[in-house]
């Protein structure tokens, strides 16, 4: 019986140590066995081909058949001046709606404060985001682009629509410690990596075999094939942190399963790959006068 | 689910079936007394539930238990002797013990206190209007004992009915005995006497009492019903006329009634009425000013700029304001202004300007604008109680002391001036220093209804009838009491009262949670409504509060619609009877902008239409940040908006935004916009400006 009790915990840790292992398996580079192990990076500088633009569509009101013709009239009327714009390449996307039940940012703010609550009713939120592309910007000249991303915010503010996050989203955010939202509403996309991203793997490939070429030179040894390589960052994937999107505030930048890389400004963005790279070292050929 | 949890996880009424589920339950149970003693209890949470569970009924804040929320603001109340007296009455009146009924109601009637009583649908009325009900609720019984009794008394009134004593003899019986077997004959003959007076209002008044309280009168009431509509048609009360026609047509078609010594038939009358209706322009759209197209150049005529050099780090903010907490205040208040055809008046925190339209010369100024020291003064300063109005060639403003904004607590003065060249003719200052003045006047011929409290009462609200020549204290009539005392608030805007003449009576929204209907010679209270206005908190804690929307109650299609400033429900009151019709919620910051034959307008952080009828939300348009409490101009087809982003011309009828004329004020925050002769004029945070008229606007307005 006291036996049973001593070994319990042993028998706990053996998955916790198993996992541990599987974990650094995964995110540390194997560095057992013969060879010379190089960093490869590849970078390849891409200018954006499409910009975005996230705007906030809200209806509130007490009533949900309120709420609902507040937000129907809101998109009715963005999208209506959106399309007056006339602007090549446009292309309107809405986000999911949401349909949110709070309180006013009066009691959220009476609530922050500790305050006495007074009794108030709550509101009824529908909300979305229509995203706004403008594809093939590529070869469109900055000073033009910026005019026309101009015109098209001009028009969201005259028709009243939020432009990045709204006062309950700021509220809420210094409420709960988060982060106020550093996604701009306006980005600029480099949607079309697959291209910009073979020539970043073909520099990082190269850049490894330099690399490993040196180490074998200065180490008298015969660079061999590569025996593994593994990515350790390639511009564009998702990464791991976009799980937890939902609590973050604003409209996620991600679109689809396509990749992509975006930037707040309108510069070249940098496509970047890194492998890491094992060579065999070749055998030693017979010794000679020279060698 | 939670509710439940106490008998579901209660060891002596679990059967134990296994030794899991027995550990499970006692787990359950330790997790419950846990959250009991959290103060989580599952029972203490529906409970809570329950009765904080509000709805509000008729316009009076109850429970759902049926126990009444303190009001924020409070009337006179009636003794309770007079409760007695009812209680007493209904007691008789189920015993049928109707001579001690009617006793107990003479009580009641013959009680001269200006209080009211409610009538159990969240009306208050005075005794006399209640103890007629109570008489119409008599069972057959009653009325006919009612009528063994008072006949006498109310056939001696009707003999004597006769040349100039007509008319008030007939008032008697109709206030006082309007179950006699003479009640519906004098309330017909009131009306036909109203009606020819050409007191229409007054007169569908008389007559709608035999339909209400006179179910068994020998008047055919398909003949009330026409001389009603006849009335309603004149006046121009279309919705309500609607109702009456469809009633008409429903049930009393074919019946032929005299009217002015003619018989005709019911249906083909009023099929003629309906027909006025339906040719005519809407009354409601004839006496809205004409659309004008927005300036076709940019280039303004004029502009004055209270700040000769704008910070160019903040241009948006010329006042440095700050708060009790010293934090600095956006300036996204509107500047109080009013225009003539020759010039513009603002009221710049106490400093009142005129400029000439024609080319913005500054003709005059009650001081200097140097001497608004508000970043000193920690007191908070309050922009929205600063008003100004143009009665004839007076210009009335609500105003304080530039050199005592730091005095507590904050007291506003009326101050009349030539508006030709500023000179002081009144300042209730010096004759009237006991009065803290609270709202714009409401001029009325020769005299003007303001709202005002003494300086150290906090809480009262009385409105003080003066006189327009000289200012002279003609009456005072106390309304009530607000719950909170408004110079401890220093956080939020305090209730402002606001009025609308119309016909003959004043009403007045105290935007303190109730709405009144008073009787403009006397003060006398004719009825009120109790509504749900949360009060403001009186403390410091640093908040947000969502900004409260006010406007004067509106008179349309027979409703009076008022919107209290911390209210989210606009109310509608058919003022016959009276009765609440609308009761809906809003956004605690909407303004009443106007209304036309269709829809009521509301604005604030939205525009909105509501339909008449169906009190549905017909549209509703979000437009660039404007200042707060600013109300659009509503013209018979558009509604025009001055926003942070230019003039904004919106289709009345939809809500679509047509067009936004720029402008050259695009630093400030909006405000508020004349149409003149000269131009069109705005009035921002930050200058006045005149632009010049489009070609068809000017040719509008001379046409007018």
């Amino acid at each position: 019986m006291r036996l049973r009790f001593v070994a319990m915990p042993f028998l706990l840790l053996v998955p916790l140590l198993f996992s541990a292992s599987q974990l650094s398996a995964q995110y540390l580079p194997n560095l057992g066995g013969d060879g010379i192990s190089v960093y490869g990076t590849g970078e390849v500088l891409g200018r954006p081909n499409v910009v975005e633009l996230d705007l906030q569509v809200s209806g509130k009101a007490e009533l949900t058949g309120d709420a609902l013709v507040k937000y129907r009239d809101a998109k009715k009327r963005l999208l209506e001046a959106l399309d007056k714009v006339k602007v090549d390449g446009m292309s309107l996307d809405e986000r999911g709606v949401t349909i949110a039940i709070g309180n006013t940012l009066e009691q959220q703010q009476r609530l922050n404060n500790g305050m006495p609550q007074v009794p108030g009713k709550p509101q009824v939120d529908v909300s979305s985001a229509v995203r706004v592309k403008l594809k093939g910007v590529r070869d469109v000249p900055a000073e033009e682009l910026i005019k026309t991303v101009g015109k098209l915010l001009d028009t969201a503010s005259d028709s009243g629509v939020t432009i990045g996050p709204n006062q309950a989203e700021l509220l809420r955010a210094m409420r709960f410690g988060q982060q106020t939202p550093n996604n701009a509403p306006v980005r600029f996309v480099v949607a079309d990596l697959a291209e910009l991203r073979e020539k970043a793997y073909e520099k990082a490939v190269a850049d490894a075999r330099s690399r490993a070429q040196r180490l074998a030179k200065l180490h008298h040894v015969k660079l061999g094939s590569a025996v593994l390589i593994q990515e350790v960052q390639v511009s564009g994937d998702q990464p791991a942190a976009i799980a937890y999107q939902g609590n973050q505030l604003g409209t996620p930048e991600y679109d689809g399963d396509e990749p992509r890389m975006t930037s707040g400004s309108l510069t070249g963005v940098s496509v970047q790959v890194k492998l890491l790279v094992r060579f065999a070292i070749e055998a030693a050929g017979p010794a000679t006068a020279q060698q | 689910m939670l509710a439940l949890a106490p008998s579901r996880f209660s060891l002596s009424g679990l059967a134990a079936p296994s030794r899991f589920a027995a550990v499970a339950a006692r787990l359950a149970s330790v997790f419950a007394l846990l959250l009991y003693l959290l103060g989580l209890s599952p029972l203490g949470l529906s409970r809570s539930a329950h009765a904080q569970g509000i709805f509000i009924a008729n316009g009076t804040a109850v429970a759902q238990d049926g126990n009444k929320i303190t009001p924020s603001f409070t009337l006179l109340t009636q003794s309770t002797d007079v409760k007695d007296s009812i209680d007493e009455f209904q007691r008789f009146v189920k015993h049928e013990a109707w001579d001690k009924a009617f006793k107990s109601l003479e009580t009641i009637a013959s009680k001269t206190s200006t209080g009211y009583m409610d009538r159990s649908d969240g009306v208050l009325v005075p005794n006399k209007l209640l103890a007629r009900s109570l008489l119409a609720s008599l069972p057959s019984a009653g009325k006919n004992a009612y009528r063994v009794f008072y006949d006498p008394q109310a056939n001696s009134l009707w003999d004597k009915a006769v040349g100039k004593a007509e008319a008030e003899n007939l008032s008697a019986i109709v206030n006082n005995h309007l179950i006699s077997s003479v009640g519906d004959r004098a309330a017909d003959r009131l009306g036909d006497l109203l009606f020819e007076q050409g007191e229409l209002e007054q007169a569908v008044t008389a007559w709608r009492s035999i339909l209400d309280y006179c179910p068994d009168s020998q008047i055919p009431k398909a003949q009330t019903l026409v001389k009603v509509a006849t009335a309603l048609a004149r006046s121009a009360r279309w919705n309500e006329f609607q109702e009456v026609e469809q009633t008409v047509r429903e049930r009393h078609a074919s019946e032929t009634v005299e009217l002015g010594g003619r018989r005709v038939t019911a249906g083909e009358h009023i099929a003629r009425l309906a027909a006025v209706s339906a040719s005519s322009q809407p009354s409601l759209v004839q006496g809205l000013p004409p659309d004008m197209g927005l300036p076709v150049s940019e280039e303004p005529l004029w502009q004055f700029r209270y700040q000769s050099k704008a910070d160019p780090l903040n241009p948006n903010n010329p006042f440095s304001i700050v708060d009790v907490y010293g934090r600095s205040r956006v300036n996204d208040f509107f500047i109080p202004a009013t225009a003539d055809d020759k010039r513009v008046y603002v009221n710049l925190f106490g400093i009142e300007m005129a400029f000439d339209l024609e080319n913005g010369k500054l003709l005059w100024r009650s001081g200097k604008l140097h001497q608004l020291q508000l970043q000193q003064q920690r007191q908070g300063i309050v922009p929205e109680r600063y008003g100004v109005k143009l009665v004839g060639d007076r210009l009335w403003s609500v105003s304080r002391d530039p050199q005592q904004l730091n005095q507590h607590p904050i007291t506003f003065a009326l101050i009349a001036r030539e508006a030709a060249t500023g000179k002081e003719l009144y300042n209730s200052r010096k004759s009237q220093n006991a009065w803290n003045i609270l709202s714009e006047p409401c001029p009325s011929g020769d005299v003007l209804y303001v709202g005002a409290s003494r300086a150290t009462q906090g809480r009262e609200l009385a409105v003080l009838m003066l006189s327009a020549k000289d200012g002279k204290l003609l009456k005072t009539f106390n309304v009530g009491n607000h719950a909170v005392d408004q110079n401890q608030i220093y956080m939020d805007r305090i209730a402002q009262p606001t009025f609308l003449l119309h016909g003959d009576r004043l009403y007045v929204d105290t935007n303190g949670g109730a709405l009144l209907a008073l009787d403009p010679q006397t003060g006398t209270v004719e009825w009120g409504i109790l509504y749900e206005s949360p009060s403001p908190p009186v403390n410091y804690y640093p908040q947000f509060t969502t900004p409260a929307g006010s406007g004067p109650p509106v008179y349309v299609g027979g409703l009076l619609f008022s919107k209290g400033m911390r209210s989210t429900r606009l109310l509608g009151v058919q003022v016959a009877g009276p009765e609440l019709i609308w009761n809906r919620p809003v956004l605690k910051s909407a303004v009443m902008v106007g209304a036309d034959e269709e829809h009521i307008y509301m604005a604030g952080e939205e525009l909105t239409a509501y339909d008449l009828k169906t009190q549905e939300l017909v549209w509703s348009t979000q437009l660039p940040r404007t200042a707060i409490w600013s109300v659009p101009l509503l013209t018979k087809n558009r509604l025009y908006q001055f926003t942070s982003r230019g003039i904004c011309e919106v289709d009345k009828r939809t809500g679509q935004l047509l067009k936004i004329f720029r402008g050259v004020d695009l630093d400030s925050f909006g405000g508020t916009m004349f149409v003149t002769t000269h131009g069109l004029l705005t009035v921002s945070n930050l200058a006045v400006t005149a632009y010049p008229l489009s070609p068809g606007a000017r040719e509008a307005r001379k046409s007018q």
